[in-house]
């Protein structure tokens, strides 16, 4: 009873959330110089009154306040309105958009997470000391290396000695897959299609490298720094001092403590990156969300770039519901 | 100031060696950069000049090879350090300069609006910074002063933090009550006594805000979002290199992404460095 209530409030707190990152959003948008109907016109300069017209269509002649309450009103119903440079419902668009990057984003996490724990793990058990010293730089610098440069660097070694990896998009051209989920691995699991499965994997295989490396570095360097602080508290002395063997104080006692803001961090950058990892998308012509904002930016669909947004802060909300809920029943010092 | 520094360098002496070989490594690093730009500006082809030679490979004459227009690659990447650093060091400086004092203020004085910005700043914390960013970079167009204003945005939560915290415990410190007993002001009391505090703290994430905002420059002009040709930036030269990698043309975007790592690396060993020194204290304990 008690949980379910701390869910209910936890969600009612997610819309202040949401509202307040589409009002920057909006401010943004209508604050700064760029007029929308120009930039959509592009080439095609219109006259004078032709803009007028436009303007009128799109209500962009109303008082802002009366834009802003119409688009809150629109955001609240769910209604993320219609694309204009796509011409269809932004939603839809998110919609198709969005399994290419939930797909890149699952398999990285996959990655980075066992990965992440592992190498901190290694680093903080043995603290000081050589294996220690070259985890520590090893993900300071995978840390500072931008993901497009390694993508691409990716890239040219494929090209040149291993043309086995494809260097772009989710599937070759002459491979078709019946969409279920729109997670094309998992799909082609479930139609048995052996062909595409190979393929669709071997698409992965650099984009989740590249991205999937960023994300376990900084979990390597979090874990590591938790690892140590743990293993440095009074419990774990005495739980020492009682004879308990040094793995299990490890693993029992140490490990559970440390994990835990890591999951926090985990789960909050797993949000982050649904809602578009940009870089990595654009680097590989990965066709998700990340690109869609970019193609809506460059464009000036304001509908568009308002709709991914607000998809983004709700997805960002949600996961922080559900880390919240998971700390919950994780650590018993947690009150609701 | 001089008390705050003595006592870092007491902490420095007594430091681990690895967070010395940070902080030193980090130092030498960014000297490299300076001498790169330099050195370049003085003796080095012009970054804008264009030779017949068009995407040749790395020789004794262009020792970085030249890019799709027949620049010499390796002047664009030392100059290319300049737009960098300077779009870095604004945003780095803006942020600390909106977020400190408010997070002064709002830690000092408690209460009501500590609550409120703290809401905000969280909000704005949450909010994906590159985004922003290249909202701004699209619809003013780009530049110096909008990239790194751009860019800064996502900074100023963090200065905000950093600093309430420290007014929070400093403010209940007996010498902080001891001042305000000898009739003090509240402002002298933030601005002279417990922002000096935070120097250190602040100094260090400095170091690594302008690593992470070297990262997003790049990763703007990567997008094309960044400064307008021809002026050399890592990030936008390397995007367009990207265009020929097919051809086996690695050149043109390997080397500026090494001096993107290089000077990322440089900064955030300084701001590591600094972080593990000032964990020591004076008795060499970690804490």
């Amino acid at each position: 009873m008690r949980l379910r209530e701390f869910i209910f409030i936890r969600l009612l707190m997610t819309i202040p959330t949401v509202l307040l990152l589409a009002t920057i959003v909006f401010v943004v948008m209508h604050v700064i110089p760029g007029d929308p109907v120009v930039a959509l016109l592009g080439s095609k300069v219109g006259s004078e009154k032709q803009i007028e017209v436009i303007r009128h269509e799109l209500g962009l002649d109303r008082p802002i306040y009366v834009q802003y309450v119409d688009y809150v009103g629109n955001i609240v119903r769910g209604n993320l309105g219609y694309s204009l440079v796509r011409n269809r419902p932004v939603i839809q668009e998110i919609l198709t958009h969005f399994p290419a990057t939930l797909e890149l984003t699952l398999w990285s996490m996959l990655v980075a997470i066992p990965l992440g724990i592992y190498l901190g793990v290694v680093a903080a058990k043995r603290e000081g000391g050589k294996t220690d010293a070259v985890i520590r730089m090893g993900s300071l610098i995978r840390w500072c290396i931008p993901v497009f440069w390694l993508g691409i660097m990716l890239q040219v070694f494929a090209v040149m000695y291993a043309p086995f990896f494809p260097l772009s998009g989710r599937l070759s051209a002459q491979l078709t897959l019946d969409k279920i989920t729109g997670l094309y691995v998992l799909d082609s699991i479930l139609t048995g299609n052996t062909a595409t499965f190979a393929d669709a994997l071997k698409h992965l295989i650099l984009p989740v490298f590249t991205l999937g490396t960023a994300m376990a570095a900084s979990i390597t360097r979090l874990a590591r720094a938790n690892i140590i602080e743990v293993l440095g508290e009074e419990y774990i002395k005495v739980t020492r001092l009682k004879g308990c063997p040094e793995n299990i104080v490890f693993q029992k006692h140490a490990l559970p403590n440390a994990l835990i803001p890591i999951l926090t961090y985990a789960g909050l950058q797993t949000a982050m990156l649904m809602g578009g990892a940009m870089l990595t998308e654009t680097t590989f012509s990965w066709p998700g969300l990340g690109r869609l904002l970019l193609f809506a930016v460059g464009y000036r669909d304001f509908n568009l770039i308002q709709g991914c947004v607000v998809f983004w802060a709700v997805i960002i909300s949600v996961f922080n519901l559900i880390v919240d809920i998971l700390y919950a029943i994780i650590d018993p010092r947690v009150r609701f | 100031m001089s008390e705050t520094l003595k006592k870092f360098l007491r902490r420095f002496a007594i430091a681990s060696k690895s967070s010395k070989l940070m902080l030193i490594a980090g130092i030498l690093l960014i000297f490299l950069i300076v001498f790169l730009y330099t050195y370049t500006s003085f003796f080095g082809y012009s970054p804008l000049d264009t030779t017949g030679d068009l995407l040749s490979p790395p020789d004794n004459e262009h020792i970085m090879g030249t890019d799709q227009l027949g620049r010499d690659i390796f002047s664009r990447v030392c100059i290319g350090s300049g737009s960098s650093l300077t779009i870095a060091l604004i945003a780095a400086a803006f942020s600390l300069i909106i977020g400190s004092p408010i997070g002064a203020l709002s830690g000092y004085f408690a209460g009501k609006i500590d609550r409120v910005l703290s809401v905000i700043f969280d909000a704005l914390y949450a909010f994906p910074g590159i985004i922003l960013a290249i909202l701004i970079a699209v619809m003013i167009g780009p530049g110096v002063t909008t990239t790194s204003l751009a860019i800064s945005v996502e900074y100023i939560p963090q200065y905000f933090r950093i600093v309430r915290g420290l007014a929070l415990s400093l403010k209940e410190r007996p010498f902080v009550e001891a001042l305000r007993a000898l009739g003090a002001r509240s402002r002298n009391l933030i601005f002279q006594h417990i922002l000096i505090y935070a120097i250190p703290s602040i100094l260090a994430l400095i170091m690594l805000n302008m690593g992470s905002a070297i990262l997003a420059v790049s990763g703007l002009g990567f997008l094309g979002l960044g400064l307008p040709p021809p002026t050399p930036e890592w990030g936008t030269d390397l995007g367009r290199g990207r265009d020929f990698i097919t051809m086996g043309v690695w050149w043109a975007s390997a080397f500026p992404g090494l001096m993107i790592v290089i000077s990322v690396v440089a900064f955030t060993l300084i701001g590591e460095g600094i972080n593990e020194i000032l964990r020591t204290t004076t008795t060499g304990i970690k804490v």
